[in-house]
């Protein structure tokens, strides 16, 4: 419990689950929410990497990440929709401001 | 011809949705997805593989957060109600309901919508 990087997680589900309407959550669904972002976040990553591998790359281009999502399921569609919604949450004081390079 | 008017607007979306990621904040950090993104074996320098991730894990997660939303309301509506209604001073009844997540409504929800069979660890409560 002591990984920096799992609270983060926790707390960008407490910021999504308080979007969605929720006034409070129990630490139980928060943790199971938790660790299924993180199983998804893995999951994504490794399909990604698959998918590069089958085309004979090293360095995973967008369209991998695309075909890894549709692979498991998942709807890119309304992503956008999504990404750029109204009154989206951002986690104070995480966030940096420099682009990854 | 061949008519495909669908695809084309997808290809449209995604191709101008692209560009805007590079200047996008995700609630999950770039460096906390990068880092699971590497666990898994995948070292990528450019942002927007990072962050296509993790939106789409986030939209994920808000999926799920709205279908138990439903179930909660849905159950709430349904039970007798326990605590009298509220009135104010016009004699509406007020409605502020506070929704609380707990494994019972998440559990439906994802069982029904994803087929994920969640058990809950009644020793833990």
């Amino acid at each position: 419990m002591s990984d920096p990087r799992r609270k983060v997680m926790k707390e960008a589900v407490c910021l999504l689950v308080a979007e969605a309407g929720f006034s409070s959550a129990t630490d139980e669904s928060l943790e199971t929410l938790t660790e299924m972002l993180i199983g998804l976040m893995t999951e994504m990553a490794t399909q990604t990497r698959n998918y590069a591998e089958l085309a004979g790359r090293t360095q995973s281009v967008v369209g991998d990440v695309v075909m890894g999502l549709i692979s498991m399921g998942l709807s890119y569609k309304d992503l956008d929709k999504y990404a750029f919604r109204e009154n989206r949450p951002t986690a104070r004081g995480l966030n940096t401001n420099q682009p990854q390079k | 011809g061949i008519h495909r008017p669908k695809e084309t607007l997808q290809k449209n979306t995604l191709s101008e949705f692209l560009p805007q990621l590079e200047n996008y904040q995700p609630t999950i950090p770039d460096a906390v997805t990068c880092y699971y993104m590497n666990g898994s074996g995948l070292n990528s320098s450019d942002p927007r593989i990072v962050r296509l991730i993790s939106i789409a894990a986030q939209k994920f997660i808000s999926d799920v957060a709205n279908d138990a939303l439903q179930y909660c309301k849905t159950k709430s509506s349904a039970a007798p109600v326990a605590n009298k209604n509220q009135k104010d001073k016009d004699g509406k009844v007020i409605k502020d309901k506070k929704y609380v997540l707990t494994v019972d409504d998440l559990a439906p929800a994802l069982n029904e919508n994803y087929g994920i069979k969640v058990t809950q660890m009644k020793y833990l409560t």
